[in-house]
């Protein structure tokens, strides 16, 4: 399938310590992926580098979606990777469950709230619905975080936890009602038994697991996991997941990864490590296609940000197999990235936040305090930095 | 050679297997010692000496109280459930009944599994609406709808992890205990027998003087067991709920490759090193004192 010789390492577990680990060991990948909240981090540590001076990357960043195209770019708008996937934080529901039920798709969170309340111990086709909603609140690496920013951008047009001012980063969790009101209502869905009660230890399987049994409501994560959710040979419900079209102002965040090539990569190198990010995350001037990007998006259910491939006949009826294409498109075109993990320093406050804000679900401390002390944390690193 | 001495055969036979003991286990050691008290920027290429700084940092947080309790506690538990435990089944497995090599057998096989398995197959076993002790649970009669076996706040989330981890250590203390029992020489039971000492006087006064070697084995093993846990709490429960399972390992884990802060996580892991090894010596003197 592909020729030429460049290495990346595979790693299926702590993915980004191992590769953070092989770049100060000095043994670097000459390519390899990166998730989207890595990138400033990683740049800035001198590990990768941009690519913006390659010749078919300016092709393909005139081909991308432009609300799109800044998650592949660094702070400073250079292109740094080529596509691997994205994927959209969306809200899933059993619609047959809501058939069964006689519920209505809901419109805002509240509407959520409320149903699950409704819909909690009753029986439905596949069992009793103990706990309603799926959500992925464990502290497994940026879950929460990806739970609550995903949360924030459907109820907020810009990202209520941080105001962005070119290069001048201002939390402002705790002056933000909509911050309150996402970790309030993530602490009444605790409260009120309508998640799992170990919802704050129960890992991404787990959840994912009740809901393609039947016993969920809902499930909110990013749409990664589609294809497993919604396959009969995978998923007792399938093909009842669908997605609520839109939630309060009816944006939503994307996330993902894109191919780097590591800072050591030069002359020859460069040029076999530059094909394979194309042949990867583009469209392979070898032989005209997207090769890998578009089995990604029929094999897999991912999306890509080439608004040909979204239009391709085999990509369209593939999703369609797994559920309704335009309204997964719509969901998509009105994503945003979030521009807070640009900075280098954000892993290290989302793991604070992440910790603050189980003690706040828990009612170990108010949610004012988990907002208060998240964002001098983030002060704190914002000036070391 | 060429002065007369010659180099010994052991010694040239041994190097490669001393160099390479050096270089993948002193050596990181050593080096992970010393980079202990620098602070190690990756982000901005900059590694400086701050002398006891990490270590000060460590012992001002108070995270690190708590997570050093809920080691404690994590340890003592696993310790005493699976001393106790690994000694009931070998004193069983002592004895002579049909079956006992399949017992055996079975009985070793949970020390056997790799601890991120075990952990991947006790998540699901205790999922809490799929779990299949809940569900053996439900067609027994003995419970109806499901338990949580990761209650939020207290110490209820850790014994779980806890539980799991004795489930896995018991064999290890089990078999150690067996083979101390198998040595213990007849004749002084039929001796004391003669002298009329009863079941519970021949165990106080010849098994468990017996067993004290083994018993030194199987704590100092299942203490450091416990304070170096990882896997499970990767598995299990991430640290949480909020932080009533961050044990010491875990915290050592977050501060190194969640932070990113590598020497800071260095220096911990060289206090929890100096924890194990004060625990280990304190079990040698006081339990190989008394047998010298």
């Amino acid at each position: 399938m592909y020729s030429e010789y460049v290495t990346e390492n595979v790693y299926t577990e702590n993915y980004n310590p191992l590769t953070e680990a092989a770049f100060i060991s000095g043994s670097p990948p000459d390519v390899c992926y990166m998730q989207d909240f890595n990138r400033q981090r990683w740049l800035s540590a001198g590990w990768i580098q941009t690519i913006e001076d390659l010749p078919a990357v300016q092709e393909h960043k005139n081909m991308m979606i432009p609300t799109i195209r800044p998650m592949y770019e660094s702070a400073k708008g250079e292109m740094l990777g080529m596509p691997y996937y994205i994927a959209v934080q969306s809200l899933h529901y059993n619609s047959k469950i809501f058939e069964e039920l006689g519920l209505t798709v809901p419109k805002t969170w509240d509407d959520v709230y409320t149903l699950c309340k409704e819909a909690k111990g009753k029986t439905a086709t596949w069992g009793v619905l103990s706990s309603p909603f799926a959500p992925n609140w464990e502290k497994d690496f940026e879950h929460f975080g990806e739970f609550v920013f995903g949360m924030a951008y459907t109820i907020a047009d810009d990202d209520p936890f941080f105001a962005i001012d070119g290069e001048t980063v201002t939390p402002t969790m705790d002056s933000r009602a909509e911050c309150e009101y996402i970790l309030n209502w993530c602490r009444d869905m605790f409260k009120d038994g309508l998640v799992p009660p170990n919802a704050l230890t129960l890992d991404y399987a787990g959840e994912l697991a009740q809901f393609r049994g039947g016993t969920s409501l809902f499930f909110f994560w990013h749409h990664y996991y589609l294809k497993t959710s919604n396959n009969p040979e995978a998923s007792k419900m399938a093909p009842y997941g669908k997605f609520v079209p839109s939630l309060n102002k009816g944006g939503t965040m994307n996330l993902g990864s894109m191919y780097v090539m590591g800072a050591h990569v030069k002359g020859a190198l460069r040029d076999r490590a530059a094909n394979f990010v194309e042949y990867f995350g583009g469209k392979s001037k070898k032989n005209g296609e997207y090769n890998v990007e578009k089995r990604w998006m029929a094999e897999e259910a991912l999306l890509s940000p080439y608004p040909e491939l979204l239009a391709d006949p085999d990509v369209v009826n593939s999703f369609n197999q797994w559920t309704d294409w335009n309204v997964l498109k719509a969901i998509f075109e009105r994503s945003r990235a979030r521009q807070v993990i640009r900075e280098p320093w954000f892993t290290d406050w989302s793991v604070y936040f992440t910790d603050q804000a189980h003690l706040a679900v828990k009612g170990e401390i108010p949610v004012k305090k988990a907002l208060s002390l998240s964002a001098e944390k983030a002060k704190e690193i914002i000036a070391k930095k | 050679m060429r002065n007369g001495k010659r180099i010994p055969k052991g010694l040239v036979l041994s190097l490669p297997a001393i160099l390479t003991v050096f270089s993948v286990s002193t050596f990181p050691l050593l080096f992970s010692f010393v980079m202990s008290f620098y602070d190690m920027n990756v982000v901005a290429r900059r590694t400086t000496f701050v002398g006891l700084g990490n270590y000060v940092t460590i012992f001002s947080d108070p995270e690190f109280l708590r997570s050093f309790g809920l080691t404690a506690y994590y340890a003592a538990f696993t310790l005493g459930a699976a001393l106790m435990l690994g000694l009931g089944y070998a004193l069983l497995l002592n004895e002579r009944f049909l079956g006992r090599r399949i017992v055996m057998t079975l009985t070793i096989v949970p020390w056997s599994i790799p601890m991120v398995v075990t952990g991947a197959m006790w998540r699901w076993i205790l999922h809490p609406e799929y779990g299949a002790l809940d569900g053996l649970l439900n067609q027994l009669g003995l419970i109806s709808g499901h338990i949580n076996y990761f209650p939020v706040g207290g110490l209820g989330c850790l014994t779980t992890v806890a539980t799991v981890q004795v489930w896995r250590d018991t064999p290890l203390a089990c078999i150690l205990f067996l083979a101390a029992l198998q040595a213990v020489p007849k004749e002084l039971f039929d001796a004391s027998e003669v002298d009329g000492a009863n079941t519970f006087q021949r165990f106080r006064l010849i098994t468990l003087p017996w067993l004290r070697p083994a018993f030194l084995v199987v704590v100092i093993l299942l203490t450091v067991n416990a304070f170096i846990q990882y896997d499970l709490i990767y598995m299990l429960t991430q640290g949480g709920p909020g932080f009533d399972t961050t044990i010491m390992s875990w915290q050592i884990y977050t501060v190194s490759f969640r932070k990113f802060q590598y020497t800071v996580g260095m220096a911990f892991a060289w206090i929890l090193a100096a924890i194990t090894f004060v625990l280990s010596y304190v079990y040698v003197r006081s339990l190989y004192g008394k047998l010298e």
